[in-house]
């Protein structure tokens, strides 16, 4: 057992942990505000311990260069993607209580 | 069964309770449930396509992150608007 695999066995394990925060968090989060927040561990911290553990074992070449790419890619998207969806379950609440207190 | 699929393994559990969270609720939190499958799931074919020792299959997850995330924002536009 070398210290490369033990490496990748605790990002591995850090990456599940990750991922099943994310899954609990989604299921119980009371509002959708809260179940968005959660989607952070699986999208930022998991991605990123999957792609350094990629890197560990294959080193920077295509398989190390694609997970580098795929992590950057979720994290950036991540960000917008709950941006939006936060302004979607915003906006029409916003709408809601305009037309209550009598605006048009 | 390697480390890789062994993490695969253990993270196909997790696509269980973001599943239950996707076939209740508002319509808004199926959506955040997809989303939050979407990641986890790019997560899981990056972990195979290792476990596989197959370099080619790591274009499956890249293809997937970028059209979870077009297809989630498509999503998140038409509630904003139309629901």
């Amino acid at each position: 057992m070398s210290a490369g695999w033990i490496l990748q066995a605790a990002l591995l394990a850090f990456a599940a942990l990750s991922a099943a925060l994310t899954a609990i968090g989604v299921l119980t989060g009371k509002d959708s505000y809260e179940r968005l927040q959660f989607m952070g561990p699986a999208a930022t911290l998991g991605v990123w311990a999957v792609a350094a553990a990629v890197l560990i074992q294959e080193g920077l070449d295509e398989a190390g260069a694609k997970a580098v790419l795929i992590a950057v890619v979720i994290s950036l998207m991540n960000a917008v993607l709950s941006h939006a969806t936060a302004r979607a379950v915003y906006m029409p609440q916003q709408e809601d209580s305009r037309r209550r207190n009598g605006g048009d | 069964m390697n480390l890789w699929l062994a993490a695969a393994t253990a993270l196909l559990f997790c696509l269980i309770p973001i599943g239950i969270a996707c076939l209740r609720g508002e319509a808004i939190d199926r959506l955040i449930g997809l989303e939050a499958a979407g990641a986890v799931a790019t997560i899981e074919l990056e972990m195979l396509a290792e476990g596989f020792r197959r370099t080619s299959f790591f274009d499956l997850p890249l293809a997937l992150a970028l059209l979870a995330f077009a297809g989630g924002l498509v999503f998140a536009r038409f509630f904003e608007r139309w629901m």
